[in-house]
C-alpha cells in the first residue's frame, strides 16, 4: 500500500496494483500518467468515483459510468484507441465520464460524453478517447437526464 | 510548418495513404475532402480544444461528494 494525497479525499492509502497508466492521454494534462479510481470514503456504493492523479493532488475528477445515467450511450471509440489499450475483450473494459460542476451549481452539473475515459482492467491502461459519433458533446446535463 | 499552395480539386498525399483534396473555396470557407485508411483518426481541432477546456473546468471546481450523492438519491426517488 502507498499513501497519496487528494484535494477531495485528503490523504489516502492506495493499492499500487490498481494504479492506472494513462500515458498522458488526458487532454490538457499530458504530463500526468499515473491515476487511481477511488471510492467516495463515506459511501462506497455511490455511483460517483474519483479519478485521482497520484502525481498531483489537485488533479481530481468526479467520474461515473455513462451507462448509470445514459443507458443508451453508444460507446463507439476508434479502433486505434482499442489497439493502444491492448483491449482483447469488452469484459475487461470500463468506461467513465467526467462531471463538471460550475460555481457549486449541482443542479446543473454536466457530464462529458464526447471524451470518455476508457480503462482496460486487465493491464491497467487508461485513455481519454474521443467518441466517433457526432451526437455527443462535452456538456450533457446529468440530473435533468436522470429525472426523466 | 510546411506550406503548400493548392487550387480547387488539387490534392496532397501524406505518408502514401492519406489524400487531402481541396474541393471548394467560397470566401473564407474551404471544403476539404479526406481519403484515409480507417485506422487514421480524424477530428476537427475544436473537438480536442473543447475536451481540454472541459477537463480543466471539471477539475477546477469544489467537490462535495455528500452533496452529490444526496442530490442523486433525491432524484432517484422522485
Amino acid at each position: 500500500m502507498k499513501k497519496i494525497k487528494s484535494r477531495v479525499l485528503g490523504e489516502i492509502e492506495v493499492d499500487e496494483a490498481t494504479q492506472l497508466n494513462f500515458n498522458g492521454s488526458i487532454l490538457g494534462f499530458e504530463e500526468y500518467n499515473d491515476f487511481y479510481i477511488l471510492d467516495n470514503n463515506s459511501d462506497k456504493d455511490s455511483i460517483f468515483k474519483i479519478l485521482q492523479s497520484s502525481e498531483n493532488e489537485d488533479l481530481s475528477w468526479i467520474v461515473l459510468s455513462p451507462f448509470a445515467a445514459f443507458p443508451d450511450y453508444e460507446l463507439d471509440v476508434h479502433d486505434e484507441d482499442v489497439k493502444s489499450l491492448n483491449i482483447e475483450s469488452e469484459k475487461d473494459v470500463i468506461a467513465l465520464v467526467m462531471v463538471t460542476i460550475v460555481n457549486n451549481d449541482y443542479e446543473n452539473m454536466t457530464v462529458n460524453l464526447l471524451g470518455p475515459i476508457i480503462i482496460n482492467l486487465k493491464n491497467n491502461l487508461g485513455k481519454q478517447c474521443i467518441i466517433k459519433s457526432n451526437k455527443y458533446t462535452t456538456k450533457h446535463k446529468l440530473l435533468e437526464h436522470v429525472a426523466q | 510548418m510546411l506550406v503548400l499552395a493548392r487550387k480547387t480539386n488539387e490534392s496532397i498525399i501524406i505518408n502514401d495513404s492519406i489524400e487531402i483534396v481541396i474541393l471548394d473555396v467560397k470566401g473564407d470557407q474551404i471544403k476539404i475532402g479526406i481519403n484515409a485508411p480507417r485506422s487514421i483518426k480524424i477530428y476537427r481541432k475544436e473537438v480536442y480544444d473543447e475536451i481540454e477546456k472541459q477537463n480543466i473546468a471539471a477539475t477546477s471546481n469544489d467537490i462535495n461528494l455528500n452533496k452529490l450523492d444526496n442530490l442523486f438519491a433525491k432524484k432517484d426517488k422522485g
